[in-house]
């Protein structure tokens, strides 16, 4: 499934509610948790994240690797991303609540 | 001739146009990884130069990155030269077609009267009393214009008589009809310029020299 048609802000959001990750963390995050029903290039997550830092919802810092490679640029949750990513949520749940009404409607006519 | 590897390739082309401090970060960014990616599919078992290629292929298409990076469309050189093209033929059709640019906005300017001024001056009334103020104009008036009018206003009452009387760009001189009331104190004197698009107009708009000629009371 395409991200981009699911708001990649929110996955993004909702992936660094748990804490500080650095980019290829976060793919591997949203692999994970999704079963790896979310695919996007790599390349597209950082434009993301850079957009979400220019709108203060995500802030970085540049840390050493645990694992002994160069130094990784971590990102994390403002206090105005929670708020964005709460919110975010808020409508998501809106938006899936009113397209189960309507598809449960719909599969009431038309039984697959 | 030293080949650039895939991963050099695909940050170069990914950061360009970004301002230098954004791209040197966001490079860095990126290496790290591409490397880690690379890293990841030689110990997967992949030779590094394909564990390179394939690290840069997973990260799809770089116009797009670099779109997304830029947050605008004008990645490419061709992209600046369709906005260069568009910018200069806007340019160039405002200059030529509009009217409402600047200079070319009415404009009138005093001259210094020239010998055919006073020549034309004194074709006009041999019997002045004494040597009459000349003061030649110069018009400019935006492409489209039919009528100019121009006020003379006499200084408290000094001036008995005003003529008016305009050339066209490279025309002949044309006396203007005159407008009653211009004898009185400070009381313009209209002078209307019936502009001829035929014999004024250029790409800019129209140009006429006029001259006013001003008479002292006896």
């Amino acid at each position: 499934m395409d991200p981009k048609r699911i708001d990649l802000d929110l996955v993004l959001l909702a992936t660094l509610e748990q804490g500080a990750l650095y980019g290829l963390e976060i793919i591997k995050e949203v692999n994970t948790r999704t079963d790896g029903a979310l695919e996007f290039k790599e390349g597209s997550l950082y434009p993301a994240l850079h957009r979400l830092v220019k709108a203060n919802w995500v802030e970085t810092t540049w840390q050493p690797s645990t694992s002994g490679g160069p130094p990784r640029k971590y990102y994390q949750l403002t206090d105005s991303g929670a708020k964005a990513c709460q919110q975010k949520k808020l409508e998501w749940e809106q938006t899936r609540n009113a397209l189960d009404a309507l598809m449960s409607k719909f599969l009431e006519v038309i039984p697959c | 001739m030293l080949k650039r590897k895939p991963i050099d390739t695909y940050i170069r082309r990914a950061t360009a146009g970004l301002p230098r401090l954004e791209r040197v970060d966001t490079a860095a960014e990126i290496r790290v990884h591409l490397l880690q990616k690379t890293r990841e599919l030689m110990a997967q078992g992949f030779p590094r130069e394909e564990a390179e290629h394939l690290a840069v292929q997973e990260m799809g298409s770089v116009a797009e990155t670099n779109r997304a990076l830029l947050g605008h469309v004008f990645t490419s050189s061709l992209g600046w030269a369709v906005v260069g093209v568009m910018l200069a033929g806007a340019g160039a059709w405002t200059y030529l077609e509009r009217d409402w640019i600047f200079w070319k906005d009415t404009t009138i300017k005093s001259t210094a009267p020239e010998s055919r001024d006073i020549q034309f001056a004194m074709r006009q009334n041999s019997s002045f009393a004494v040597s009459p103020q000349i003061v030649p104009i110069n018009f400019h008036a935006p492409r489209g214009t039919r009528t100019l009018e121009y006020a003379i206003i006499s200084k408290h009452g000094q001036y008995q008589k005003t003529f008016f009387a305009f050339e066209w760009f490279k025309g002949d001189w044309t006396e203007t009809p005159a407008f009653p009331g211009f004898e009185s104190d400070r009381v313009p004197m209209h002078v209307s310029l019936l502009l001829c698009e035929e014999q004024l107009t250029t790409k800019l708009g129209h140009n006429a020299r006029g001259v006013a000629i001003e008479t002292s009371i006896q």
